[in-house]
This record gives C-alpha cells, sequence and structure tokens, in this order.
C-alpha cells in the first residue's frame, strides 16, 4: 500500500492537542457529598463487574484518536496497484466460437476467457468503462459502453458459446471504429486464436492486446460431409466424408452413418495427427430424408462430431427441348434418370402449355409467341427472346475464353481452358443478368434470376465448338439441370453451416412461423417470403412448423478452422501479428472510502457513547 | 429563651409532645423517685411480691390477711417507680451538614423533641454532641425547667469534624456510671465503623436506639456526567463518572450498609430506625417513634 499525499498524514499532529485537551479536561466539576465512602465502594464494584471500564472511561479519547488517524489516513489517499483496466475504455471481444467450447480441465475455453472478463469487471476502477462484444459468426454487442458492474456480471454470466464459426474481423471493425472515436480506448481480444488469418482488418494504431486460451488440442472433427446421387439410372446417394485430426497423437475413430435414426453403416478410421482422411460410402439404398453422420470419439470439442445433410426425394422433372435436336444436348440431358425430355418444334409450342415444364430449352430459335413470365425456367441456346439475360448482336470470330464464375452452381468445378470456340454470339448483358464464361470479345454464357424464375443464356452453337467433347460438357448440363430445377418448394433442404442463414421456401405466406431450435427453445417469426432464419447458431436439426406444415433443415459445423483448436499464441492481421499480452495493465486502487465509512461509524459511535454517559 | 424554643418547635407540637414519654424496654435503677419503673421495690401502688419478714421491716407492709390466714408474716412489696437515665448522642460531624434542611438540623430538632420528651417525663436527661471525640455536653438534668439549656445547648451546635464513632461511644461506655437509655442519632458514615462503639455500650448495659438520619439525596443521588466528588469530612477527593450502572451499584452498597446496620442492631436487640430527612420530623416523633416503642403515652 502506498500513499498519494503523504503530507496529509501532517494532520496526525492533532493527536498530542487532544491528548492534552483530554488531560485538561479532567477539571471535573466539583460537588461536595457527605462521604465518598459509598462511591469508592460502588466503582470498585463496578470496576470488578466490568473488567474493561478502564476502556470505557477513555474510550472517547480512543475514539477520537482513532478518528483523526483514520481521517488522516484518508486524507493521504492511501491505494495498492491492481491489475486493472489502466483508467482506460476497455473494448472487450469475447470470442463466443465453437472453438472455446473445447472442453480442457472440466472448464471450457470460454468458461476462463469468461472469468478473465468477469475479473476485468472486478477491477474496473471508478471512471473506467467496458463495452462487451461476442464474436460468433455474427458480432453481438452484448453491453454498450458502460461502468455498471452488475450489468456487466450478469450478461457475461448469461453468455453462451454458439456452435459457429468465428468472425472475428466484423467484432474487430466495430471495435476499431469505436477506438477511434473513444479516446484512450484499449481493445482486448479473448480468444483461442482459432480463426482463419484475418487479412482484411488493419489493426492501425489501436492498441489490441490478445489474451489466448487454451493450452492443449486433442480434437477430431468432421470438415466436410456431403452427398451426391450416383450418375446411372440408379441414382443411388453417394456420401463423402472427410475426418481431420487436429491432435498431437493417431486417432482411431468409428464414423457412424445414420439415415433419420438408423444406423446405415459403421467404419473404422484412423487419421494421423495432423491429417485428414476422407471415407466415401456408396450405393446408400435411402431415398429422401436426414443423414447424419457421428464420430465416436472422446475428445476435446464434442460440436464437430456430428454433420448433417438432407437428401431430397427423386421425382421426374420434365424438359422440353425446342427447336434444332442436338445429340450432345441430348445425350447429356438422357443421362439423369429423373429427366423426362419432350422435343418440339419452334412453331408447336404455342400449342403446348409450357406450365408443364421445368425447364424449356430453346435451341437456336425463339417461337415467336413466347411470352415473358410462366413458370418453366428457359435456357436459350444460342438465341435470344423475351426474358432472356442477353440481348444477341453480331458474330465473333475466334473468340479467346478468358475467365469464368468458379462460384457459380452452374460453372463449379469446370474447367474452361481447353475449350475453343471457332464463333459466337456477340451479347449485351442485361442489368439483371450475370457472366458466368466470358471471351475476350464477348460474354458467353449468362444467367439471371427474375422473381422465382431462372434464365440461361449460351452464346454460341454447341457445334462450333469442342466443349461437347470435353469432361466439362456432361458436368456442365449436370450442372445447370441441378441449378434449374432445385427443389424451391419442396421438403428438401441443402446442409446449412452453423451461422449461415437457413432460406426456406414456406407453403403459406402471413401468419407466424414458429422454429424449433436444437437446444429446445421456440422462435417465433413472421412468415415472409422467401423465409430467412438466422439464429442457425446451434448444430442440429431445426424444426419449422407454418400452419400445419412441418419441415427440418439441420445445421452443421463442418469447419476446419473451429476444429483446429491448436492454440495459437500470436495472430496475424495483414502485415501486423498480434502476439499474446504479457503485461497485464495495472491501475491504483484507491483506499480512501473504506477509510471514511469506517470514520463515521466511530463518529457515530462516539455520539452515541457521549450521551449514553451523559 | 422562648424563641429558642420555637426555632425548634411550634407551640401546637410541644402540647403534643406532652402526652408522651420514653420508654425504655428494660428497667433501670433510678436515682430519685420518678415516673419509671425501678428495679428496686419502693412505695408505688403497684404490688409487686412478697417476702418474709425479717426484724426491722416497717410494719405498715405487713400483709395481715396473709397473717390471719397462714400465720405467717409476710412482707408486700410494691414497685418502685423511679427516674430514667436518658443519654442523647449527637453526631456534629461535617457529613451530617448535608442536605436541605440539613441531617444535621433534622437530627437536633429530633434530639430536642426527646430531651423534651424526657425533661416534661420527670427522667434525667444528658445531651452530648460528638465529632471526633464525644463532647461533655449537659450533664444529666431533670426537671421541666432544664429544657430552656438544652435547647440553648441544642441551637449552640455547630456541625464540623471528623466522624469518630466507635471512639465516641466507646467513651460514653467508659465515662457513664450508671447506664440507661442510649438515643444515638448519626447517619453513621464512618469509614472505622461503628460496631466497636455500639458493642461497648450493649456491653456497658446500655438500651441504645439507634436513629439512622440519612439524607435523600444520599439513597437517590442525583449525580450525572464527570465529577470530582470532595468528601465533606476528609477533605478526600475522588473522580468518577457517574453511569447509570454506576448509580445502580451505588445504590446497592447504601442498602447493603443499611441492612448490615439493622441486621447488627437486631442481632444485639437495638431498636433501628432509619429516616430521612424527607420525611416531616413531627411524623419521625408523633408517629414513627412511637409505632416502635420508642415513645409511648
Amino acid at each position: 500500500m502506498s500513499l498519494l499525499q503523504p503530507g496529509s498524514l501532517l494532520w496526525l499532529l492533532l493527536i498530542p492537542p487532544i491528548v492534552l485537551l483530554y488531560l485538561l479536561k479532567l477539571q471535573r466539576q466539583e460537588r461536595l457529598v457527605s462521604s465518598v465512602l459509598f462511591w469508592w465502594r460502588a466503582v470498585q464494584d463496578w470496576q470488578a463487574n466490568a473488567p474493561l471500564q478502564k476502556l470505557r472511561r477513555n474510550l472517547l479519547l480512543l475514539l477520537q484518536i482513532l478518528l483523526i488517524i483514520l481521517t488522516a489516513l484518508a486524507l493521504a489517499r492511501p491505494y495498492v496497484v491492481v491489475p486493472g483496466l489502466g483508467g482506460r475504455r476497455a473494448l472487450v471481444i469475447l470470442d463466443g466460437s465453437a472453438s472455446m467450447k473445447s472442453r480442457e480441465g472440466g472448464k471450457t475455453r470460454f468458461d476462463r476467457a469468461r472469468e478473465v472478463a468477469l475479473r476485468m469487471v472486478q477491477t474496473m476502477g471508478q471512471g473506467e468503462e467496458m463495452m462487451l462484444l461476442l464474436a460468433t459468426s455474427r458480432t453481438e454487442v452484448v453491453t454498450p459502453l458502460t461502468s455498471d458492474r452488475s450489468l456487466l456480471r450478469r450478461r457475461l454470466r448469461d453468455l453462451t458459446p454458439a456452435d459457429t464459426p468465428t468472425n472475428l474481423q466484423d467484432a474487430l471493425r466495430l471495435a476499431l471504429a469505436l477506438a477511434q472515436s473513444q479516446p484512450d480506448s484499449l481493445i482486448y481480444l479473448l480468444s483461442d486464436g482459432a480463426v482463419p488469418p484475418e487479412t482484411e482488418v488493419s489493426l492501425g494504431p489501436a492498441e489490441v492486446q490478445f489474451l489466448p486460451f487454451g493450452e492443449r488440442h486433442e480434437n477430431v472433427g468432421l470438415t466436410a460431409f456431403a452427398a451426391r446421387r450416383s450418375f446411372g439410372p440408379q441414382a443411388h446417394w453417394q456420401v463423402l466424408l472427410t475426418v481431420g485430426n487436429f491432435g498431437t497423437r493417431p486417432a482411431t475413430v468409428e464414423v457412424e452413418l445414420y439415415h433419420e435414426d438408423t444406423l446405415l453403416d459403421l467404419r473404422p478410421l484412423t487419421v494421423p495427427a495432423g491429417e485428414r482422411r476422407s471415407l466415401i460410402f456408396d450405393n446408400l439404398g435411402v431415398e429422401a430424408g436426414l443423414l447424419r453422420a457421428q464420430l465416436e470419439v472422446e475428445d476435446d470439442l464434442t460440436v464437430d462430431n456430428v454433420a448433417y445433410v438432407s437428401l431430397g426425394g427423386r421425382r421426374e422433372r420434365k424438359v422440353l427441348f425446342v427447336g434444332e435436336g442436338n445429340l450432345f444436348w441430348e445425350t447429356a440431358l438422357g443421362l439423369d434418370p429423373d429427366l423426362a425430355l419432350v422435343r418440339a418444334a419452334a412453331e408447336d409450342v404455342g400449342r403446348l402449355d409450357l406450365d408443364e415444364y421445368e425447364v424449356v430449352i430453346f435451341n437456336g430459335a425463339v417461337p415467336n409467341s413466347l411470352r415473358e413470365g410462366g413458370k418453366p425456367n428457359y435456357v436459350f441456346l444460342n438465341c435470344d427472346g423475351p426474358g432472356c439475360p442477353a440481348t444477341i448482336g453480331g458474330e465473333v470470330q475466334a473468340p479467346t475464353i478468358l475467365d469464368w464464375n468458379r462460384e457459380h452452381p452452374v460453372t463449379a468445378y469446370l474447367d474452361w481452358s481447353p475449350v475453343h470456340l471457332a464463333r459466337a454470339r456477340r451479347a449485351e448483358v442485361a442489368p439483371w443478368g450475370e457472366v458466368l464464361v466470358e471471351a475476350e470479345e464477348t460474354p458467353l454464357v449468362v444467367v439471371g434470376e427474375r422473381g422465382s424464375r431462372r434464365v440461361l443464356y449460351f452464346g454460341f452453337d454447341l457445334n462450333d465448338s469442342d466443349l461437347p467433347l470435353r469432361a466439362t460438357f456432361p458436368i456442365l448440363v449436370a450442372n445447370l439441370m441441378a441449378w434449374l430445377t432445385e427443389p424451391q418448394a419442396g421438403t428438401e433442404l441443402p446442409a446449412v453451416r452453423a451461422g449461415e442463414p437457413a432460406t426456406l421456401e414456406l407453403p403459406t405466406e402471413g401468419g407466424m412461423v414458429r422454429v424449433r431450435r436444437p437446444d429446445g427453445r421456440l422462435v417465433t417469426r413472421p412468415a415472409r417470403m422467401p423465409f430467412t432464419f438466422a439464429e442457425t447458431d446451434r448444430v442440429g436439426v431445426y424444426t419449422v412448423t407454418a400452419g400445419e406444415e412441418r419441415r427440418r433443415f439441420a445445421v452443421s459445423l463442418l469447419s476446419a478452422a473451429e476444429s483446429n483448436t491448436a492454440p495459437r499464441r500470436t495472430l496475424t492481421f495483414g502485415p501486423q501479428r498480434l502476439p499474446a499480452a504479457k503485461v497485464q495493465t495495472t491501475r491504483r486502487r484507491e483506499l480512501w472510502r473504506p477509510f471514511v465509512v469506517v470514520a463515521l461509524l466511530l463518529l457515530a459511535l462516539e455520539w452515541w457513547w457521549y450521551h449514553r454517559r451523559g | 429563651m422562648a424563641e429558642k424554643a420555637t426555632f425548634f418547635f411550634e407551640a401546637e407540637f410541644l402540647r403534643k409532645l406532652e402526652r408522651l414519654s420514653l420508654l425504655s424496654r428494660r428497667v433501670f435503677t433510678g436515682q430519685v423517685k420518678g415516673e419509671k419503673k425501678s428495679p428496686r421495690r419502693g412505695t408505688s401502688v403497684e404490688f409487686a411480691d412478697y417476702r418474709n419478714y425479717v426484724p426491722g421491716d416497717d410494719l405498715r407492709y405487713l400483709d395481715w390477711n396473709i397473717y390471719g390466714r397462714l400465720d405467717r408474716l409476710l412482707l408486700k412489696l410494691f414497685v418502685e417507680e423511679e427516674d430514667l437515665r436518658v443519654y442523647l448522642l449527637l453526631d456534629r460531624s461535617r457529613s451530617m451538614d448535608f442536605g436541605a434542611p440539613t441531617k444535621f438540623d433534622y437530627a437536633r430538632r429530633v434530639a430536642a423533641a426527646l430531651a423534651y420528651l424526657a425533661l416534661v417525663g420527670l427522667d434525667r436527661v444528658a445531651v452530648r454532641a460528638f465529632a471526633e471525640t464525644l463532647e461533655p455536653g449537659l450533664p444529666l438534668l431533670r426537671g421541666r425547667g432544664n429544657v430552656w439549656p438544652v435547647f440553648e445547648y441544642l441551637s449552640r451546635l455547630q456541625p464540623g469534624g471528623e466522624t469518630r464513632l466507635s471512639e465516641a461511644l466507646t467513651r460514653q461506655a467508659q465515662e457513664t456510671k450508671r447506664p440507661g437509655l442510649c438515643i444515638l442519632l448519626s447517619d453513621f458514615l464512618d469509614p472505622q465503623g461503628y460496631q466497636r462503639g455500639l458493642d461497648a455500650l450493649v456491653g456497658r448495659g446500655f438500651e441504645v436506639v439507634v436513629i439512622q438520619v440519612l439524607d435523600a439525596e444520599e439513597l437517590q443521588p442525583s449525580l450525572v456526567g464527570d465529577l470530582k466528588l470532595v468528601d465533606a469530612e476528609s477533605g478526600e477527593e475522588r473522580e468518577i463518572t457517574v453511569s447509570e450502572s454506576l448509580l445502580r451499584a451505588y445504590r446497592r452498597n447504601v442498602e447493603e450498609f443499611c441492612a448490615e446496620l439493622q441486621t447488627y442492631c437486631h442481632g444485639r436487640g437495638l431498636t433501628y430506625l432509619r429516616t430521612t430527612t424527607a420525611q416531616p420530623f413531627e411524623i419521625l416523633v408523633l408517629t414513627t417513634l412511637r409505632r416502635r416503642g420508642v415513645v409511648g403515652g
């Protein structure tokens, strides 16, 4: 303990005068009594009965001396140095992602981070403020900047980590923006560092302290889980799953595959430390439903030991091929046993009910009677028409393919670089169109979505290219048909990653939708189209009830970054490296308050004692 | 003289006193014929006993009826009535000079009343004051005519000096040739105690009436706060802080002291009476003393 104003101890010099006054005060009032005999005896009796009598006699003096000592000490402003926020504004970012659920020694990393945060709240001094941010896949402002310690404590205790990957970027951006506007701010980042490298955030001049958590990492997790139908008439489901071992020892796990609650397959799998192994389950004799992969293993993190994927049911999709027949297209479309291909001449289209078909492909010609709108999705091969995302201009000779969209479902996994074209049509892209494949001279493949309709424009004749001879072509057709005939109002839903919003088609609009989360919480939202549910921060099966209809979707973590629970001591932000903070900031905690409180109590005691005697 | 008499009493009170007389439970031998029974057989009208006739006896007291019936000569004895010796011992120490009226004034008036009673009742009265030592005071006086000298003596007395109760009483016991009724008026506030003196009186054969005079303030003091108490007699000073608990201890002590004195007196057949100056002195003399058998009539 030290003193801020030791000069105030000079007040202690008041003690000798007080004692002197006390000695002088012994000028007692004289009273003549007939005899002091009885008084003397009474005093003796009384002293015998009250051993502390002497003390009691001088209690007032003692109290006054004590009062002076306490007041002098309070004026001297004693303080101790305690860990604290250093008299600054603390912006505390708590990592609430799945990896923080790693259990080490009976406690999760999040529990430990919470304890540290609670200690920080405990050591907050007068005028110090704190803001709490919870970084999951989103950034939640738990409390605004406040000095209300009970609020901070309450909110901290109520926090639970999510099952989602970490999005430190948003939380840091928010904290950095606040730190710029609030001088004297200090950002604390309480995380295990299991985050993807954040390259887009520049810390700038802001001071960020990284408090790392986690000591060990023994974790095996599912990092990929996907299902697709195999090509061929049977179209059985194939499942691919990847298990990563992020620990330090080789792990042998049992991989269980369930369809709903029925065990389909069980395979042992040994994964060396730091490596990944994939498994393929083929020819699964199941149709629609929910597939669940489960790892039977004892590890630190359990939330990545389960993953879901939902299987769509088989259904026949009718496709109308209008115009001149094309062997390549027809052969490629014929690979999908669920596609029913109908051919029609352009001039016959007016007589057909297009709404019966899911997809209408116009090869080189569009009937004059075609109107925009209607139910089916259109494919314009080497032609344009109402509702086409591109307008055809002149012709281009031997265009060179420059680039293609690798993210879009239609062109994903395709390699366009070996494709050569003899000629193509010059196209003008509509504002709502999206170019998938682009040549130097013109866009070649354009897609667009208007309302619930999807349209694709294909800007060259297949016969003028070597595309049909490439492996790319059948995949392109399969992708295209999958995209065009994607269930938009069915029971099937692709698997959702934790923290990502799930979009569902509702059978009815209006009213309320109730979503039962895996943790049992019931969330009610108004039924709007399209229905997007963002609170997918728990891994498991979500049940959506809209009116009489009941649907499900499943949320899985499937994040190698989260499953890799190896504790990191350094975070990298672009060129900046953020090492773990070693020095805890301190602050002076002044102790004059208890002194004043005790002094006031003494004063009250003295007053009471004086009047009691009087 | 008349003023001095009224200094002590109202005329009405004196008239009431005249109807009373001092009583003694024991019978003392007197010097001259008086109104009190004497152990001697004498000439009163009250028959006491018979005894055998021996030559030389007064033939007037022979019971001739007995001689007629029994043929024996028996002499009739009558109770002799003689005077009673009353010794009034008055404490005039400084501790008696306390209260309003002072204990001394109060005790002096009681002494005057008792002396008046005795003189009117043809008893002999000696009045002696004492403090550090027993003063000679007035010798044994007799007769109504001596009322004024007694009153004058009493009114002349001034309180002063320390109490040496035992010394004074021992001296009284030693100096008195013929014991009688000894009425002791004091506050008994003597640190050296009273037992030795009272024992001496009892041993000498006195009948002792103890009248303890205290002030109400002494029994229930109204002192408060930090005080320096000064002993009226010794001048001894004592600093105390009066608290409720101390007051309780004080009152308990006074009660114990008085109870001790009372027990002592009862144990030796002494009459003990405690009074405070708050009690009107007429009531003490006319009622309380009468009830306790100190005065009668």
